[in-house]
């Protein structure tokens, strides 16, 4: 109730009166806060790669976080394909620590869900993250978007969807989204079969973006891991 | 005819020349695995380099299944030189040695020989087929293990899982056999025109590696005639590294391949049967 | 009486070369037949258009009275073959040589056949050795054991002496006597020595730019009549009149005032030379030739000389 009074002032006001930003920062404090109380966790995953040059069938494995920012994606043995980033994908690396200022970005309608748009910078100029803007259901205190502007690996921006762990703001379902570049080969090295016939297999798609799904499901939660979980070497 | 083809066989299998072949393909087989065990991570890591700009790729990337498929792109080149070496000598050897006039004038018809000469090429490249598979996926698959496969073609990398590959590996190997066949009947073509087997070996090599260019090259005229090319289609085991395979165009591929065989040996026997042996 | 092996009107040309006109021959069985020609003349494309080699241009071959063709090629299991030099696998055994090709002859592969055949031709003992290490005569050898294992009734030998010492050159000749009267097989023997025909053949053939020159029975185209004796002399004009008068003049076949050839039995040359010594023809020199000989030495001195 309350906070629908703070809506309607809100609407009204049509203005982020000092009032607002600390409504942001008491939000960013109650997602930071549900996003910290995950000490590691082991996960079930599946990944769905849709890149247009890319056939992969789906991935399936565990997934190793510890906090604040080891995690691992073990296949025993089989490939994982994850976007080439030199940060975690875990809501909890995307978020920039330390200092930070919140920004109240208002509301927005993103894919159809009206949200509260949240621009955190890092007072600390050497940090990863350079500013990571968060859609948030503020009903749920629940990261729906984010885009992540990094130093050195560009833009990250994901998509989560939430259900059993919503409490830990552990999502069922991630989408990483991506900006490709072209994959070629030259074909004399590649000797490729399909070459004689007009109908190829792939068609060279003019889409530059692509997409990185991964289902979670059955998570064990703060259960205790140890860090020699993540000192293996998949390769 | 059966005691004809056992006597084929046990001329070829007599001779040492016949396992030079099995030879070189366990001695190239070799070479890349020690290649691989050796320095695998650095030629993965160029190989890779198209994608591992966008995506971190972890895993057992070098596994056996990878290794297996890098030593079958060796078909394209070494095996032919091998069946031929075999299926080049099997008229014009004899026809050098003189055993060929001797051959002739016994109750058999010049078709019977022709017949069983190819069937007799046609189990050795099977057994060199068979070979490959032992040394080159067996063995990878004993040293290096399995894993997922990495398929990089020009313009799309392909993942396939670990427990969805030996069928891929059994279809490959047998349409290699039909690919390998064709090369033995074209040999034994040009076998039946020749006194001496260097000419059709080194002949039977020229064309396979002119088609092969002919083949892969990216060019407006060539794109007409690729389609009828041998070499087009005897690397349609490759098909079966795809996502989804498309079995239509390999069905394509290896009725070509058939038909192509089928021509050779017919060409074979109808320019045998009238050709008066002088040697 | 059987007729094995026939051609008739066999010719044969390769690129311009005309190297068999119009042959025809019949050998009947238990025939040892001659085939007598010099290198080049046309014998080795005659054996290889009768075992279907190469193919006529024109005429027919028979054996057994059945026509050769492509489709008839089973005819040959009753034939056993050389054709020039025996050339074989060298990277097998002997006995793996002749298993191979008694197999293809279907013939009776028993190991005590095959060893039965060594001995036959003299190679008893090196049957376990590599074909390569042999000899040219042991090869030679080879070449026959192969013709006969499969006991054909006809046998096709092209100089079937060739690269053998003179003692397997009379072993040779031997088994092809003892194989035509004591098995009774048919055989043509080629060769370019009028002796080698001599000693085995009742039957010949003078093969000649392709063409049949003569055949027939050899001891009829070697009878004693038909030798020929020259006497070296001296004389005058008068002689020839004298001769031509005399009971001699029937065997003159030529005449100069330096030599007479007589065509008679050598029996005769002491009654001619006391009728010539009578008639003051100083005889300086005597001698006899068959005539088939001297007519196969014209030729060969023909083609000598045209070369």
């Amino acid at each position: 109730m309350m906070r629908n009074i703070f809506l309607i002032c809100f609407f009204l006001l049509g203005t982020v009166p000092p009032a607002f930003a600390i409504q942001a920062d008491a939000l960013y404090d109650q997602l930071n806060k549900k996003v910290l109380t995950v000490k590691d966790y082991t996960a079930q995953v599946k990944l769905k790669i849709d890149v247009n040059y890319m056939r992969v069938p789906q991935l399936n494995g565990t997934m190793f976080f510890k906090s604040p920012n080891k995690m691992r994606l073990e296949r025993k043995g089989g490939l994982s394909i994850l976007p080439k980033k030199n940060i975690n994908l875990t809501l909890s690396n995307l978020i920039p620590t330390g200092k930070v200022a919140v920004l109240d970005q208002g509301t927005a309608l993103y894919n159809g869900r009206k949200l509260r748009v949240l621009k955190i910078v890092p007072d600390d100029d050497q940090n990863q993250i350079i500013l990571t803007k968060l859609w948030i259901d503020e009903d749920a205190v629940l990261v729906i978007h984010l885009e992540t502007t990094t130093r050195n690996d560009g833009t990250i921006m994901m998509d989560m969807e939430y259900n059993n762990y919503a409490s830990y703001a552990l999502p069922d379902k991630v989408k990483i989204l991506l900006d490709l570049k072209d994959y070629k080969l030259p074909k004399g090295i590649t000797f490729d079969y399909d070459e004689w016939a007009d109908t190829k297999t792939t068609k060279p798609s003019k889409s530059q973006k692509g997409t990185i799904e991964i289902f979670y499901s059955n998570y064990t939660i703060n259960k205790g891991l140890s860090d020699l979980v993540f000192n293996k070497t998949n390769d | 005819m059966i005691a004809l083809l056992k006597i084929e066989l046990y001329k070829i299998f007599k001779r040492p020349r016949t396992y030079i072949s099995f030879g070189i393909i366990a001695a190239i087989s070799f070479v890349i695995q020690l290649a691989m065990v050796s320095d695998g991570k650095t030629f993965v890591g160029f190989a890779l380099q198209g994608i591992t700009d966008q995506f971190d790729i972890h895993g057992t990337i070098l596994n056996g299944y990878l290794i297996a498929y890098i030593i079958l792109q060796s078909l394209l080149i070494h095996i032919p030189l091998l069946v031929a070496l075999v299926a080049g000598d099997a008229l014009a050897g004899e026809a050098g040695a003189g055993t060929l006039r001797l051959l002739l004038t016994k109750p058999i018809s010049r078709v019977q020989i022709v017949l069983t000469k190819f069937l007799a090429s046609f189990i050795y490249s099977l057994l060199l087929i068979i070979w490959l598979a032992l040394v080159a996926l067996a063995l990878s698959l004993l040293l290096f293990g399995k894993g997922d496969l990495i398929n990089l073609k020009s313009d799309t990398v392909i993942i396939l899982l670990s427990n969805d590959i030996m069928w891929r590996y059994a279809l490959a190997f047998l349409f290699a056999a039909l690919a390998m066949t064709t090369i033995a009947s074209l040999a034994i073509f040009l076998s039946s025109f020749a006194q001496n087997s260097i000419g059709p070996i080194i002949s039977t090599m020229g064309i396979v590696i002119v088609f092969t260019l002919l083949s892969n090259l990216e060019l407006p005229l060539f794109n007409l005639i690729k389609p009828y090319l041998f070499t087009t289609h005897v690397i349609g085991w490759k098909g079966f590294f795809e996502d989804p395979v498309p079995y239509s165009l390999i069905a394509k591929s290896a009725t070509i391949l058939l038909l192509y065989t089928v021509g050779f040996i017919t060409a074979t026997l109808v320019y045998f049967n009238q050709k008066d042996i002088k040697s | 009486m059987d007729t094995m092996l026939s051609a008739k009107g066999l010719s044969k040309s390769f690129k311009h070369f005309k190297a068999l006109d119009d042959l025809s021959f019949d050998i009947n069985k238990g025939q040892v037949y001659g085939f007598l020609g010099q290198n080049g003349a046309g014998k080795s494309t005659t054996m290889r258009l009768l075992l279907g080699l190469i193919f006529p241009d024109a005429g027919s071959v028979y054996i057994s009275g059945q026509l050769l063709s492509k489709n008839n090629r089973n005819l040959l299991k009753n034939v056993g073959a050389i054709i020039e030099r025996p050339d074989l696998y060298g990277y097998l055994s002997g006995r793996d040589n002749l298993k191979i090709f008694a197999l293809l002859s279907h013939a009776n592969l028993k190991s005590t056949r095959l060893d039965e055949v060594f001995e036959i031709v003299g190679l008893k003992g090196r049957e376990n050795d590599l074909v390569s290490s042999y000899s040219q005569g042991m090869k030679q050898r080879l070449g026959l054991a192969i013709a006969i294992v499969h006991n054909p009734d006809i046998l096709i030998l092209d100089e079937p002496t060739n690269g053998l010492d003179p003692q397997g050159i009379a072993d040779m000749r031997a088994l092809i006597r003892s194989l035509n009267a004591d098995h009774n097989k048919t055989i043509l023997i080629s060769s370019h020595l009028i002796y080698e025909i001599e000693q085995v053949a009742s039957s010949m053939l003078i093969i000649h730019k392709g063409k049949k020159l003569i055949e027939g029975n050899v001891k009829q185209l070697l009878n004693a009549n038909d030798t020929l004796t020259n006497f070296q002399i001296q004389s005058d004009a008068h002689l020839l009149a004298a001769l031509n008068n005399s009971t001699w003049a029937p065997f003159l076949q030529a005449s100069t005032t330096e030599s007479l050839s007589f065509k008679m039995d050598p029996e005769k040359i002491p009654s001619l030379n006391n009728w010539l010594v009578a008639n003051k023809v100083a005889v300086k020199s005597i001698n006899s030739i068959h005539s088939l000989e001297q007519y196969f030495l014209n030729i060969t001195h023909d083609s000598t000389a045209k070369n």
